[in-house]
């Protein structure tokens, strides 16, 4: 989404109805551009006292009681910052360079304004800010409605679109920081606890327990359960190596088991032949983002001693099955929050959800070195706790979670149908199944000319990448625990999927570029399209 | 657990007393489709939109509503020395 910022002058205009009235209706109308979800709206810091001193001013030289017009200013302020998003001007910003300008609120504004990371207009009356370097515009306020309409192509889009969102969030991502700043709790500050309610009352579980990654909430969850050497855990090779690095790593066995070929998660009807007396636990990945088939696994794990069940849900945070949510669906739950994943942070991040008192402790401890009171290291443990700043940065990512979730969702049904219209000679994975939903963590596809496409999409600036370009046994660390030829489905998946760029703020028009670009006829793709899709 | 509750302008009242752990919860509550406003697309800053915000800057100007006439930057400039001027006395 675009950036407007604006100017005190234009302000002014709307405030003192200093325009006719067709001018200040369309003042009115940017100014409200937040609500109507055409702009992200702004209003630099440092012109707050401006626009309070010249209304004051203006008012108080008319005759107006000096305490009214003082009271009215304030309203004026705070129904501003109803409309606009505050822009902060930071301390830093403010060197010699900056300080060197002819006007030091202009020269504010333009570095206030330049941090944002998606296409910015400071609107203006007189575009005398002197923007030479950075990649502002300038627009009078009737310039902006044609400039908002524009699409200007990007040479080379994004596979993950990080920097429409942190426009999207700036205010409370500094907020969120700069509360860490103050109180100065970088482990397990306030933030993290917040985040582990908020998430448990998300999912449902009772308990979350944050984590420093992905992998570590798999390594703690398997070390809660006490696995450990001659176990064996059932998973699926086709997935991300953490998965079965954390088993290995235990010195327990991953046991592979096939994958779907419409879900690519495990197959669940081919769990129970893998199954010995060794077997401790099952571990299904729900991949790209849709759950694996937990009532399935759940009933085959009861009806063997109640093996423990982890879902890894590393993709699939926002997802449901049945109505409840990925991450709540068996014994443990993990998550990533990896930033490029649907709900991330920036750095390393990680969650394990249970509704297990006991194992939920045993989590806990082991993420701080086994510590069950201070220095009293009741087991063997890791440091592995999630540390307040990124604590505070998922938070601020958790504001405009269920909106990122509905857009992934359009944007995957855009992709299923353009690409069943334009382009069906790549095969579409089906929509997901009936009862559950997807995050849609990636968009893949499957293309028996997976190079050469991927070589045609890079030259036209469409990124792509490939989840995963081969089973876990076949890598050279692993193809010991299980030959090739056992796993076949995930072999052939692996050799012709591909995924797309997927983000919430992908625009219509750049899906049509890259459909159309996977569409182009000198391309020769693979197997009929599925009958299985449910757009 | 279920529990009935009234929804009434932004609130949820239980219908039966409920001692909850925590301030802030996620819920899941189940609205009638009927009572559901479809959304408004939404649109390019209509002249509604525009006559909505005016009319609350209106609302707020009261008395002080007037037009007036157009000043530049460059007059809101000089005016803003003057209002420095006279907040420190200079």
């Amino acid at each position: 989404m675009k950036n407007l910022v604006f100017d005190v002058n234009v302000v002014l205009d709307l405030w003192l109805e200093r325009q006719p009235e067709a001018r200040l209706l369309q003042i009115a109308a940017l100014i409200d551009c937040q609500r109507t979800g055409t702009a992200l709206g702004w209003i630099a810091s440092p012109s707050l006292h401006v626009l309070e001193y010249l209304a004051y001013r203006q008012f108080k030289h008319e005759g107006a009681d000096p305490a009214e017009a003082k009271q009215t200013v304030k309203q004026l302020l705070a129904k501003l910052q109803q409309q606009l998003r505050p822009l902060s001007a930071f301390g830093f910003q403010q060197d010699n360079a900056l300080l060197a300008q002819t006007d030091l609120e202009d020269a504010q504004l333009v570095a206030a304004a330049s941090v944002l990371q998606g296409p910015t207009a400071i609107v203006t009356n007189d575009k005398r800010f002197a923007t030479a370097g950075s990649n502002l515009v300038q627009l009078k306020p009737a310039e902006v409605a044609d400039w908002l309409g524009q699409s200007k192509p990007s040479e080379n889009l994004n596979f993950v679109d990080l920097q429409t969102q942190q426009d999207a969030i700036r205010p409370q991502l500094e907020q969120h920081l700069h509360r860490v700043l103050e109180h100065g709790q970088y482990i397990l500050g306030p933030e993290v606890g917040e985040l582990e309610q908020r998430l448990a009352a998300y999912t449902g579980a009772r308990h979350c327990i944050s984590v420093s990654s992905g992998t570590e909430a798999l390594l703690i969850s398997l070390m809660a359960l006490g696995i450990g050497p001659g176990d064996e855990v059932i998973t699926t090779p086709f997935t991300f190596v953490a998965t079965a690095e954390v088993i290995v790593l235990l010195g327990a066995k991953p046991v592979f088991v096939d994958i779907e070929p419409d879900t690519c998660n495990i197959d669940a009807t081919l769990i129970e032949a893998k199954l010995s007396d060794q077997t401790k636990a099952i571990m299904p990945v729900s991949l790209y983002g849709q759950p694996a088939d937990m009532d399935a696994i759940n009933v085959i794990a009861a009806r063997h001693g109640h093996l423990p069940v982890i879902e890894d849900a590393a993709q699939s945070f926002g997802a449901t099955y049945k109505g409840s949510q990925s991450g709540n669906l068996s014994t443990l739950g993990c998550t990533s929050f990896f930033p490029s994943k649907p709900l991330g942070c920036y750095g390393d991040g990680g969650a394990i959800f249970t509704s297990d008192d006991q194992l939920a402790q045993a989590c806990r401890e082991i993420r701080v070195h086994g510590q069950s009171a201070r220095y009293v290291h009741s087991r063997i443990g890791v440091g592995g706790r999630m540390d307040s700043l990124q604590a505070a940065i998922v938070l601020a990512k958790l504001e405009r979670f269920e909106h990122e979730i509905v857009q992934r969702q359009a944007v995957a049904r855009r992709y299923h149908q353009l690409i069943a219209d334009q382009a069906p000679q790549v095969q579409r994975l089906p929509w997901p199944k009936q009862g559950r939903t997807s995050i849609f963590a990636q968009y893949s596809l499957l293309t028996r000319q997976r190079d050469p496409l991927q070589a045609k999409l890079k030259a036209q600036g469409i990124p792509t990448a490939v989840h995963y370009p081969v089973p876990l046994n076949a890598q050279p660390a692993y193809q010991h625990l299980c030959c090739p030829g056992c796993t076949p489905v995930a072999s052939r998946i692996a050799e012709q999927v591909m995924s797309l760029p997927m983000h919430p703020d992908l625009s219509e028009a750049d899906q049509h570029r890259i459909v159309n670009a996977l569409g182009e006829k000198q391309h020769r793709g693979v197997a009929s399209p599925s009958t299985l899709e449910r757009p | 657990m279920q529990i009935d509750a009234i929804y009434d302008q932004g609130r949820l009242e239980f219908q039966r007393p409920l001692t909850l752990k925590h301030q802030r919860l996620r819920v899941r509550v189940e609205i009638p489709d009927q009572e559901i406003i479809e959304d408004v697309t939404p649109d390019q800053g209509s002249d509604a939109d525009g006559e909505r915000v005016l009319s609350e800057i209106r609302a707020i100007l009261g008395p002080l509503s007037r037009a007036r006439a157009p000043a530049s930057c460059a007059d809101d400039k000089a005016a803003l020395s003057d209002a420095l001027a006279e907040k420190y006395n200079l």
